[in-house]
């Protein structure tokens, strides 16, 4: 339980997905602009990463050497079809949202990544404690950075109004720049952080 | 050789496994997926219609030939009844905008001759600018609008500020809507 | 006639600039982020992704409209574009490692990744959702291909440059690179509104 625990951390910050492997930006800037695509979105990764981790996990020793990328593509775009057809039936105005990002996950570099580095070497539940600590740690970030954009760019949180009504709304956190702004911003905070603790 | 089988036996095991999974899950989504996109068109025809009972499949070449631009084209059009009676038409079209084409459902009720509501389903403007002609402030303006309407932006109908060409595609696909059913399409 | 031509030019400018597949869709940014260290590495990952990207189009393009809508599979779209992308890929890979050895170093363990690069996925997805004809595919995964490149030279240019500026130490690496890429994201916005 222990080691349960350790690799759990490990995603949330140390190894944080984002903002320190710098990987799987681009959903992360793409659907940011309100919390609740966010929450959607992190949801989705969580899901196909836990699955596919588990099921790659389980496999591995089953599995020739040779052929190990595309099984892990067959297992993890089978996952991200399975989440697709499951937001469309059943959170449509959501599916909608994110758009072309939801089949997207299956190329994402966080899941093919720690397939292949993490969860095909070790054991079902190492694997699956790796693969939660990365999505959760991928969520934080992308709800961290939808929380501002949306803040700022509407002025609301979860489609409810903060700012009064005479609040313009900032264009530039809706749109691109404001994204990669805020990413660059964000990074910077965590090696400033870091630095300090270490000192 | 015995490598090879082992290869072509795990891709086949797991290619199998995944493909009875995706079936499975498709078939159960299916019916879902079908009756959320009917459901969705229902609602989006009622907020544009509202007391609107029946809204039915109605052919858009039984108006004649229909006006199609680079700018803007008919795309659907549904009749509406109540209790048996026809009451007016809902159209889908799309005018384009600053971004691509904006598609939006408009309500015209013929009985009185006005518009009864207008909805925006997709477009691609400029978040906080142009994807103001998607709210309520812009187009509630447009309820109750006589067909006759002369649609001189500025005057009769007030502009999304910042965002002109997206405000003039939305005026473009009322006045053809309603050149349409006065007959003056061409 | 005239029309078709305008229609070409339109998808190659909204494709290559107005809809920047880095820029304006965030589509592709962890080679952008990777291989854009230097000029010259950034134009042998640009010309591999063309590569991919106009073969993957054209192959899933012709298996989406000849296989996967008759068959009505259309929800096994997914997993069959990702597995042709990823067959394209190792292919590449192989004639690099015996042609140009020196681009294949360069690359490392890039390659690979391109089978994981959302860019050449999102083309092939795009290229089916808008109902382009296969020519119009052919020009419009060229086009986004072109957009990907030079938004990476450019990024690569900028980077190269700030190897010889001062920066505050928490703020190098990734961090100045993504000030420089939303500078270059607002630039690329003067494009918008540019195809009607």
């Amino acid at each position: 339980m222990r080691e349960f625990w350790y690799y759990f951390k490990n995603g949330l910050l140390g190894e944080n997905p984002v903002l320190k492997l710098m990987i799987g930006l681009c959903s992360v800037l793409a659907v940011s602009v309100r919390v609740d695509n966010c929450l959607g979105m992190g949801a989705a990764v969580i899901f196909v990463l836990t699955c596919s981790s588990l099921v790659i996990s389980l496999i591995r020793n089953f599995v020739p050497n040779e052929v190990r990328i595309p099984i892990f593509i067959v297992v993890i775009s089978t996952f991200t079809t399975i989440v697709d057809l499951v937001m469309k039936a059943y959170l449509p105005p959501l599916s909608k949202a994110m758009g072309i990002f939801i089949p997207l996950i299956v190329v994402n570099c966080i899941i093919m990544a720690r397939a292949e580095a993490f969860a095909s070497r070790k054991p079902p539940l190492h694997a699956v404690a790796d693969a939660l600590g990365m999505g959760v740690g991928y969520t934080l970030v992308i709800t961290a950075i939808g929380v501002v954009r949306e803040l700022f760019g509407y002025g609301e949180i979860l489609s409810h109004p903060v700012f009064p009504e005479s609040f313009q709304g900032m264009m530039a956190m809706i749109l691109p720049p404001g994204a990669f702004l805020l990413i660059g911003i964000y990074i910077a905070i965590l090696n400033w952080s870091l630095r300090r603790g270490k000192r | 050789m015995t490598k090879i089988l082992r290869v072509a036996l795990a891709l086949t095991v797991v290619c199998g496994v995944a493909a009875l999974a995706l079936s499975f899950v498709y078939v159960v989504t299916k019916e879902r997926i079908a009756e959320e996109a009917k459901r969705e068109l229902n609602e989006a025809l009622a907020v544009v219609f509202p007391g609107g009972e029946n809204f039915a499949p109605f052919d858009l070449a039984s108006f004649g030939p229909l006006p199609e631009s680079k700018e803007f084209k008919f795309l659907e059009a549904y009749a509406v009844t109540k209790s048996g009676k026809q009451q007016g038409f809902v159209f889908k079209v799309a005018s384009t905008g600053y971004g691509g084409p904006i598609v939006l459902l408009v309500g015209v009720d013929t009985e009185k001759g006005v518009f009864t509501g207008i909805k925006v389903l997709e477009h691609q403007e400029t978040p906080g600018l142009g994807s103001n002609v998607a709210g309520e402030g812009f187009l509630s303006q447009f309820l109750g609008k006589p067909l006759t309407d002369s649609f001189t932006i500025g005057k009769d109908v007030q502009a999304v500020s910042g965002a002109t060409i997206s405000t003039r595609a939305v005026v473009r696909a009322c006045v053809n809507v309603a050149e349409l059913l006065r007959g003056e399409g061409k | 006639m005239n029309g078709e031509i305008l229609s070409i030019f339109k998808i190659i400018v909204s494709a290559a600039f107005v809809d920047n597949i880095i820029l304006a869709r965030y589509i592709g940014l962890c080679p952008y982020i990777g291989m854009s260290s230097s000029v010259a590495n950034s134009i042998g990952m640009g010309m591999a992704v063309t590569f991919v990207m106009v073969l993957a189009s054209i192959v899933t393009w012709v298996l989406w409209n000849y296989a996967l809508v008759p068959l009505g599979l259309e929800y096994l779209r997914i997993m069959v574009f990702i597995l042709v992308i990823a067959t394209l890929v190792q292919l590449v890979e192989i004639l690099l490692k015996k042609n140009v050895p020196n681009l294949y170093r360069a690359m490392g363990i890039y390659l690979p990744l391109i089978t994981t690069n959302c860019a050449i996925l999102a083309v092939t997805f795009l290229g089916v959702d808008y109902g382009y004809t296969l020519f119009q595919v052919v020009v419009y995964s060229i086009s986004v291909a072109l957009g990907f490149t030079v938004a990476l030279v450019l990024l690569a240019g900028i980077r190269e440059r700030l190897r010889l500026a001062k920066i505050p130490s928490f703020w190098q690496g990734y961090p100045i690179v993504f000030i420089a890429t939303c500078l270059l994201a607002i630039a690329f916005l003067g494009f918008r509104g540019l195809v009607k």
